[in-house]
């Protein structure tokens, strides 16, 4: 009797602090595992913070729906460079190559053709995954880096499109599905039932992982802690739908983003090939010892990265309901690429996240946005967004020094 | 049997070099081959045309039947351990070990391989075990790890890959010596497992102790195939620095002593940390005996404590049954003789006519005294009648006076003037030392004077000494086997002095006879007589 009241006195004013010290060693496990997003994170309220200050219209609803599917293209075509640095290499076509894709899904689509939408789709993503393959067998073949291979096929592709679309100027593009792609809004129910979706999925990920250190012995979070997580998650993602179901409801293409990032996210970290490019970026002749071939590997990654930037490419036609003679041009290779570093992929390579990708497109998307809506001089925009990228490339090397320091 | 690998005159050219040289080679599954060489005579080149990382200019490698052509390297059944090992930095120690050979579940294709973390950590904890690393974490990054920690990676690669054909390039440098050995054996476990093994090395002495044949190289030149059971060292260091036996340059055995001497070293170093570990397990092992030789003086100070109170209960009771005894004697038999004694005064009287009766009965009657007198004295020896009514003091000096009229040896008494009262078994005990004491002085000494003393030495002590004039204690005498020798008086007297918490001496004095000392502590009165 007094034994138990003793054992309970002691537990009970512990409690609260046993919970505190899990939220602190939750803080530190975050700030560890995503020191290269912490950076990032702040700089996207700054940028908020400055950009709310200067215009009203910048924290909206309305904006926010709109920062969603002015992102899509560049992410998904980040996405899909986020491996290619992470095997240390560069691809420069993906802006070409996802105008490419949008001119021939507009030219099978049109009237000669009058293609299905999924058949053409399907066919341009096979087209892309050719391009890929060529960069890739190219680069591996005669050890060419793959900069110059890139470069090369990047005017090459420019070319292509500017021969197919030639005279006519602007191909518009009429199908309704392609261009709900980022045209559509899921109704307010629909959005809350894929949070609900998410946060289910969310909570399975939690425990499976809690079961898995229990099966190692390893004590993991306490239940509370778990639910805590799990609130914080619930809290956001429900908060974005809620905003977004202010305006027009939760676009389709920020669906199509988080089932890409998903996808994407297990192959990067959940499969023996996904290790492979990791290796291979981390030390390629370490890879080629153990057995893997690497040459493969490299082949499929900028199939990969040709594949996500037709996808990106659709997206962008779609939402802008045609294709012209612009497509693939300007600042959109840059801003890819951009969006993978400011991540905080390394461009030395084996470094990076696919998520981060996704983070660092929300801030190029919101500083272009924002720098928008403040009706700055492209020349400044450039500045600006450059030297942002530069702080970004600064950080990685930085980080690397450091790493190397250490070991 | 099919050989496992064929090197057919291999020849490799760096420009205008050449590194290797018509090179032939053959090994069975479950053989080991020993390459022997010095630095720069082709071997880490010859592991590298094998790991298909170099091209043949010349000739061929043939694995199994399948001739390795060009720098490929999609032979999982071949798994080779470099000189300078090569780990993905940014992965950690479990994901290194099993690049290239996840464990885990796959739908499609390896590459959609999704690898399980936990069987893996537990393969590799196990490798680990196996190689007696221990102070490896499974989930460090490579870039943290030491040269020998990745060489001991390596190792773990190999052990991770179903090879068939391990190569093993020079590796034993960057090792620890019981580490090496541990490699030693782990090799002879891939040969118990069918494996075959390619070993090159510049230390010949795992070269002797693993392998089954040495191949010697020379200047990418193949000089020598021996089996080891046919081969001297001498011979091998020869055709390693391409010398005949008579030329042998010093130098050469330089080299070889070299290694020697620093296998020695390290054979040193282990063994010191051998003796330190064996030290730190003696240390432990020396206070476990302790704790249990503690726990065994503690249940003999039990059993002795037990033995004690058994004892002073003995030594009670019998003093009880002696008083017990003596009250009898005294008070039933000596009244009843001394009432026959005047019953038969009386008859003398009546029958004084009778003349048989008055010649015989003053006889008997003087016989009857003299019995009464013995019976007293048994009683006084039974009990001091004076130490319950007159106290120690009183009791010593009538037997000291009765025990000097007996024998005729002249007693000295020194006694306190202050003794007082004790409680009744010290002054029993005290009482049976002077008795005990006396009598070994008559039984023993042949002495004519005996010195008593009983004085106070503090408040709580009381020292008697009994020293005599005789002839002391014999050059034998030895307090331990007293109870060996038959001395169960002074025996009995230790145990006493013991039992009451003193100290006993019995030496010889400076010039002639023996001296006895006991020193007892003796509590208050009261608290005696509440025990009691």
């Amino acid at each position: 009797m007094s034994e138990s009241q003793k054992a309970s006195h002691s537990i009970q004013p512990a409690a609260p602090s046993v919970f505190g010290a899990e939220l602190r060693l939750w803080g530190q496990q975050l700030a560890a595992n995503y020191a290269d997003v912490l950076p990032l994170v702040i700089g996207l309220i700054v940028i908020a913070v400055i950009f709310q200050s200067q215009n009203q219209n910048f924290l909206t609803a309305r904006n926010f729906v709109n920062l969603i599917v002015q992102m899509a293209g560049i992410c998904t075509i980040a996405y899909g460079v986020v491996f290619v640095l992470l095997l240390g290499e560069l691809d420069l076509s993906v802006g070409y190559v996802s105008a490419v894709a949008a001119v021939s899904m507009a030219l099978l689509l049109r009237d000669p053709m009058s293609w299905p939408w999924y058949a053409a789709i399907a066919l341009v993503l096979l087209i892309a995954a050719g391009i890929g393959l060529l960069h890739g067998v190219i680069i591996t073949t005669f050890q060419i880096p793959s900069v110059i291979v890139t470069l090369a096929s990047l005017l090459a592709w420019n070319g292509v499109v500017l021969l197919i679309i030639g005279g006519n100027g602007t191909i518009l593009i009429q199908d309704p599905v392609v261009i709900g792609i980022a045209n559509y809004f899921l109704p307010p129910v629909w959005g809350w039932l894929l949070a609900a979706v998410i946060v289910v999925a969310v909570a399975i990920r939690y425990f499976q992982e809690k079961r898995a250190w229990a099966q190692r012995n390893i004590p993991g979070a306490s239940f509370s802690m778990l639910l805590a997580q799990l609130g914080l998650w619930a809290v956001l993602i429900c908060g974005i739908v809620y905003i977004a179901n202010r305006d027009r409801g939760v676009p389709m293409v920020g669906v199509i983003l988080l089932l890409l990032l998903v996808v994407l996210s297990f192959l990067a970290n959940h499969t023996a090939f996904g290790r492979y490019v990791y290796a291979v970026g981390g030390n390629q002749n370490a890879a080629y010892r153990a057995g893997i071939p690497v040459g493969r590997i490299r082949v499929t990654v900028f199939m990969i990265s040709s594949i996500m930037a037709s996808l990106g490419g659709i997206i962008l036609a779609a939402r802008l309901r045609s294709v012209d003679t612009a497509a693939g041009s300007g600042n959109l290779l840059f801003n890819s690429i951009a969006a993978a570093v400011i991540g905080g992929t390394s461009l030395f390579g084996g470094r990076g996240r696919v998520s981060s990708a996704g983070l660092g497109a929300l801030m190029i998307a919101g500083m272009e946005n924002g720098m928008g809506l403040l009706g700055l001089s492209p020349g400044l925009k450039f500045l600006i967004t450059g030297l942002v990228l530069l702080v970004a490339v600064l950080v990685d090397a930085g980080m690397r020094r450091k790493r190397l320091g250490q070991g | 049997m099919e050989p496992l690998l064929t090197i057919t005159n291999l020849t490799k050219r760096f420009g205008t070099l050449t590194v290797l040289d018509q090179i032939n080679l053959t090994l069975y599954p479950g053989e080991v081959v020993g390459l022997a060489g010095r630095s720069g005579s082709g071997k880490s080149v010859l592991t590298k045309l094998i790991a298909g990382l170099y091209a043949p200019t010349e000739g061929e490698i043939a694995f199994a039947d399948k001739r390795l052509r060009r720098p490929t390297l999609h032979y999982a059944d071949i798994a080779v351990i470099y000189q300078e090992p090569e780990l993905a930095e940014n992965l950690d120690v479990t994901e290194n070990i099993f690049l290239g050979n996840e464990i885990g579940w796959s739908p499609l294709s390896r590459w959609l391989l999704v690898p399980n973390r936990r069987r893996m950590d537990e393969a590799a904890a196990y490798m680990m075990q196996e190689l007696g690393v221990y102070e490896v974490a499974l989930h460090e990054k490579a870039a943290n790890l030491s040269g020998e920690q990745r060489q001991l990676i390596a190792i773990a690669q190999a052990m991770a890959k179903p090879a068939q054909l391990v190569v093993i390039d020079e590796l034993a440098a960057a090792l620890r010596y019981d580490y090496q050995q541990q490699f030693l054996r782990l090799i002879q476990n891939w040969q118990r497992q069918g494996r075959a093994v390619l070993f090159c090395s510049r230390n010949l002495e795992h070269l002797m102790a693993a392998t089954d044949r040495i191949v010697t190289i020379n200047h990418g030149r193949q000089v020598g195939n021996h089996r080891t059971d046919e081969v001297n060292r001498e011979q091998i260091v020869a055709e390693m620095v391409g010398a005949g036996r008579n030329h042998l340059s010093p130098a050469a055995w330089a080299l070889d002593s070299y290694y020697r001497v620093r296998e020695q070293a390290e054979k040193l170093l282990f063994r010191q940390t051998l003796l330190e570990k064996d030290l730190v397990a003696q240390d432990t092992l020396n206070r476990q005996l302790l704790e249990q030789l503690n726990a065994q003086v503690t249940a003999l100070d039990r059993v002795n404590n037990a033995l004690q109170a058994a004892q002073l209960r003995l030594l009670t009771e019998r003093e009880a049954e002696r008083k017990h005894l003596a009250r009898e004697l005294h008070d039933e038999v000596i009244q009843d003789l001394l009432s026959v004694n005047y019953e038969l005064e009386d008859m003398e009287i009546q029958l004084a006519d009778v003349p048989v009766l008055r010649q015989q009965l003053p006889y008997i009657r003087a016989d009857i005294r003299m019995l009464i007198e013995d019976i007293r004295r048994i009683c006084g020896d039974l009990r001091p009648p004076t130490i319950d009514s007159l106290g120690l003091g009183a009791a010593i000096q009538s037997y000291s006076a009765e025990w000097m009229g007996r024998t005729g040896i002249h007693v000295n008494l020194d006694l306190d003037a202050n003794l007082g009262r004790l409680p009744e078994m010290i002054e029993l005990a005290i009482f049976r030392i002077v008795q005990e004491g006396l009598s070994n002085v008559r039984k023993h000494a042949e002495a004519t004077t005996v010195d008593i003393s009983l004085k106070h030495t503090s408040q709580r002590m009381l020292m008697i000494s009994i020293a005599d004039n005789g002839g002391g204690l014999p050059q034998s005498f030895d307090p331990s086997k007293l109870s060996a020798a038959g001395h169960y008086g002074l025996l009995g007297i230790s145990e006493r002095v013991a039992l009451m918490g003193g100290h006993l001496k019995v030496q010889n004095q400076p010039f002639r006879g023996a001296i006895l000392r006991a020193e007892i502590a003796h509590p208050r009165v009261k608290a005696v007589i509440d025990a009691d």
